[in-house]
């Protein structure tokens, strides 16, 4: 009697599973067969445009599996994960947009960017050259896209192909389409980085004299100069730089610290408090303040500098001040 | 629900809490997270335990109390309830979370 009852229990427990089984699968199935592609894209761009990257990865990916053909979906899924931080996901998508429409250059160029990207992360040099490959598919559809030229420069730069990178900023001066003193300033850099400082000084000096008002020009001079060790000509061209962009706090950091190397702290001190009306909470500024006043012997001044340098994160101060206290 | 074979019932939910997990799981992968599935499951089949536990508990001392007070009211003798009234609760609100649940996820 009892096993009767315990099996009848048994018999109705199943049967209950079952159709709860049945009625949640039924729902599912029911519910997928009535969304809409429109309704699911109206709900995906909502949320890209929101800037919501997952919720709209979730309806993109709703709207491909729909069957959507559309290469704007594919794209802005694509620009979807990259905002999720999934670039290999976000390649496979681009490498779809690339396949479905390959006469737009945008295309071409948005692989090569998240290319780009992912090879930043994992430092992979292969992943630089994948890149610069699309992106020159890109620019043989459109020469005259400055953002092409500027990100194969920066993949090429990145692979120390500086003969590659000159070819194609080279390019895009010869397109006249660009501003000059840009690509003048990126070749000088590359021979910069090759070490071959005086063609970067040539690069460098065109770049002011087609256009004066390109303070980094007068910077990257100094800098030259300071490699030389010209220090008299490297102050000259920072102060140049300063008169042009009065912002430009780095200028004014590397002239407080040429004026305090040379033992001249009056003039660093001064630098450096010009340099902290643009920028007070920069570290390196209020170390190089407050070594100054401490070589010029107002020690509790220049201490509570090198505290405020402390802070902003900068580790010389701290180790300085150790030695003080 | 499953009161003579208790362990067919933890099955089903174990089964049922990987299928809800493969849901969730496509939601790591849209994210690159690639977190481990048996891990994710299990938590997911204890994380629907222990709410059923705790609001089939809650429900049955609710459930005891207004039994005793309309028996009272009624002027009827005290009988005491079994644990067989608890376990049926909580099978029951276990079935409600998990498709509460598998529709919250499956929900676009």
């Amino acid at each position: 009697m009892l096993k009767k009852r315990l099996d009848a229990n048994l018999k109705n427990s199943t049967v209950f599973t079952l159709l709860f089984l049945i009625l949640s699968s039924g729902i599912y199935f029911l519910r997928d067969v009535c969304y809409s592609k429109g309704y699911i894209l109206e709900k995906a761009n909502y949320y890209f445009f929101d800037e919501n990257y997952f919720f709209a990865a979730r309806y993109f990916n709703k709207a491909i599996k729909l069957k959507t053909l559309d290469v704007e979906v594919y794209k802005d899924y694509a620009q979807s994960l990259l905002g999720l931080e999934n670039y290999d996901l976000a390649i496979k998508y681009f490498k779809l947009t690339v396949e479905l429409d390959p006469f737009d250059f945008e295309n071409y160029y948005a692989l090569g960017n998240v290319l780009y990207i992912k090879a930043c992360n994992t430092n992979d040099k292969k992943i630089f050259l994948q890149a610069c490959n699309y992106l020159k598919k890109a620019i043989n559809l459109n020469p005259n896209s400055e953002k092409l030229y500027l990100l194969i420069g920066l993949c090429y730069r990145k692979c120390s192909l500086y003969k590659e990178a000159r070819l194609f900023y080279n390019k895009a001066l010869a397109s006249q389409k660009f501003s000059k003193a840009g690509f003048y300033n990126l070749i000088g850099n590359t021979f910069r980085q090759e070490g071959l400082n005086l063609d970067a000084l040539e690069y460098y000096q065109k770049t002011k004299d087609s256009d004066p008002s390109f303070f980094i020009a007068y910077y990257n001079i100094g800098e030259i100069y300071y490699n030389f060790k010209d220090f008299k000509q490297a102050l000259f061209w920072y102060e140049k730089s300063v008169e042009v962009n009065k912002e430009f706090v780095t200028s004014y950091i590397k002239i407080a610290n040429l004026y305090y190397n040379n033992s001249e702290f009056e003039q660093s001190k001064d630098w450096a408090l010009e340099a902290l009306k643009v920028n007070p909470n920069n570290a390196k500024v209020n170390y190089i303040l407050g070594m100054s006043l401490i070589k010029l012997n107002k020690k509790e001044e220049g201490m509570k500098y090198l505290k405020y340098a402390a802070d902003y994160g900068d580790y010389e101060s701290l180790s300085t001040l150790k030695t003080f206290i | 629900m499953f009161y003579s074979k208790k362990y067919l019932f933890f099955i089903t939910v174990v089964l049922m809490s990987i299928i809800i997990y493969s849901f969730i799981d496509s939601f790591f992968y849209l994210v690159n997270i690639n977190f481990n599935f048996i891990l994710g499951f299990f938590s997911l089949y204890i994380g629907i335990l222990l709410s059923s536990f705790l609001v089939s508990l809650i429900l049955f001392i609710a459930y005891k109390y207004i039994y005793k007070l309309i028996l009272f009211m009624l002027k009827k003798r005290n009988k005491t309830l079994n644990l067989k009234i608890l376990w049926y609760c909580f099978t029951y609100v276990t079935y409600i979370i998990v498709f509460i649940v598998f529709i919250k996820v499956t929900q676009y």
